[in-house]
């Protein structure tokens, strides 16, 4: 799972990535200088609780991507069967673009959790 | 330079900054900025700079000095990206390299660069996808052959070597689209829509595809090298795309700026949202169709976008999107106020994004 991380991060744009477990415990992390895995996981948790609910309560469904936007930079949230995905990626690129490049790993992400949970 | 004629040189160009803010002349602003960066005051430079184009937007002196700081920062880029690729060599170095190379307007080098990179990371994935891309670009401006199938080359190696390169199968798409491949198109896009079925553009290019009645099976009686040598007899592409400036024009100007409660209905209806409300600055709510549980949802994701934007040190927080299987949650927030949008499953993001900020804007410089 690093080994997707860090292949992630390798992609234009993409500053770092994280995975954690949905109780908050980080799983694999390729930060940028700056980012303590923990406090982005901290962060993440209390994001993504917040949007499931939003999903939840408006009748959405179960939520499949958030994606928050700032003056600086990115943060994607992927929920993968278990797990959190969370990009930083830069402001300012192409969304849609920058989807394509964080939803193969992701879907990478998703098979090696599965093989886990099996073995 | 000596510290104290640097020193006295510095109070001098603050005296003459000074006059030229009272008595703006842009031949004068022109060379104060270039006397702050000879000395090696960016910051100031920029900071004159930008008064005068605020003045002057038309003048020639300025728009060179502009051209010299940014031909400066691209140096600095260039050498500091080759740094990197001789102490930490690598795919996004490389990139990194090849990018700022072209802006330079250097092509051949930023090429050069590329093809390097290729050749040292065969198998890289991104690499071949950048690679790709500016062949692509050069593809759209050159109608030749040669930088079409290159450009299809390398999009194919790429997925060859990541089969889930899902930026190269759309890229792939969209040349197949424009040199009139419907089918070849069709295949890609059906790929690309299986692992990212809410692409906005993937799923606009499917939908034209199928309003041709292009199928994939068709793929198989294209002939591509006739379609490549058609666009560059006839130095135009065989198809536009389907989104782009058009998706703009459709957007269009707003209608009259009523009040803030009409402005809500009037985005609700544009973005066919089944509720919107927007939040000023100061805690008031207008709403339309609105219902308790999207207040008190809003109430609950605004401050925790806060914390994670600015706990990231990304800065205040300015959209939120919460994607459901069902339905999107949009969120357009600046200086305390926001709008909220719930869109259906498929809605067009990007052009309720744009109305809402754009209603964003034009109320708070209401309030």
């Amino acid at each position: 799972m690093l080994d997707v991380l860090k292949e992630l991060k390798e992609r234009v744009g993409i500053r770092g990535a994280l995975v954690m477990s949905d109780d908050g415990v980080v799983v694999a992390s390729d930060l940028c200088d700056g980012l303590q895995p923990d406090s982005v996981a901290a962060l993440a948790s209390a994001a993504i609780v917040q949007a499931a609910r939003a999903t939840s309560r408006l009748g959405l469904g179960p939520a499949e991507r958030v994606t928050l936007s700032a003056r600086f930079g990115r943060l994607v949230f992927i929920p993968l069967e278990g797990l959190l995905l969370v990009a930083v990626t830069e402001p300012g690129l192409a969304l849609d673009l920058t989807m394509l490049e964080i939803a193969g790993p992701a879907l990478r992400i998703r098979e090696l959790a599965r093989l886990d949970s099996r073995s | 330079m000596g510290f104290l004629s640097f020193s006295k040189e510095k109070l001098r160009l603050a005296r003459l900054n000074r006059q030229l803010r009272s008595e703006p002349r842009p031949h004068g602003l022109a060379e104060l900025a270039r006397c702050y960066l000879a000395l090696g005051d960016a910051g100031s430079a920029e900071d004159v700079l930008r008064f005068g184009e605020k003045l002057f937007k038309d003048s020639e002196e300025l728009a060179k000095v502009r051209q010299q700081i940014r031909g400066d920062e691209l140096e600095r880029a260039i050498a500091d990206a080759r740094e990197a690729v001789k102490t930490n060599p690598s795919g996004l170095t490389y990139l990194t390299l090849a990018e700022a190379l072209r802006e330079a307007g250097r092509g051949d080098q930023c090429l050069a660069t590329l093809r390097e990179a290729a050749e040292r990371f065969a198998g890289d994935s991104a690499v071949l996808t950048q690679l790709g891309e500016l062949r692509y670009r050069r593809f759209l401006e050159s109608f030749a052959v040669t930088d079409g199938r290159a450009a299809q080359a390398l999009f194919e190696q790429s997925v060859a070597a990541e089969p889930i390169a899902l930026r190269a199968r759309f890229r792939l798409a969209e040349l197949f689209w424009r040199v009139g491949a419907f089918g070849h198109a069709a295949a890609c896009i059906a790929e690309l829509m299986k692992h990212e079925p809410s692409h906005e553009r993937g799923a606009l290019l499917r939908d034209a595809l199928a309003a041709r009645g292009a199928t994939a099976a068709q793929a198989a009686e294209e002939d591509l090298f006739s379609l490549y040598s058609s666009v560059e007899e006839c130095t135009a592409l065989a198809a536009a795309l389907p989104y782009g400036p058009a998706e703009d024009d459709a957007n269009g100007p707003s209608s009259l700026l009523g009040d803030a409660k009409t402005e809500v209905e009037r985005i609700a209806a544009e973005t066919h949202a089944r509720e919107a409300m927007y939040v000023d600055a100061q805690g008031t709510v207008f709403a339309s169709g609105c219902s308790s549980q999207l207040l008190e949802t809003v109430n609950g994701l605004a401050p925790v976008s806060q914390r994670a934007a600015r706990g990231m040190e990304l800065g205040a927080p300015s959209r939120l999107v919460v994607e459901g299987r069902d339905g999107t949650l949009l969120m357009e927030m600046k200086k305390g106020a926001l709008i909220a949008l719930l869109l259906p499953r498929k809605a067009p993001m990007d052009g309720a994004a744009v109305s809402a900020r754009d209603a964003l804007e034009r109320l708070g410089s209401r309030s």
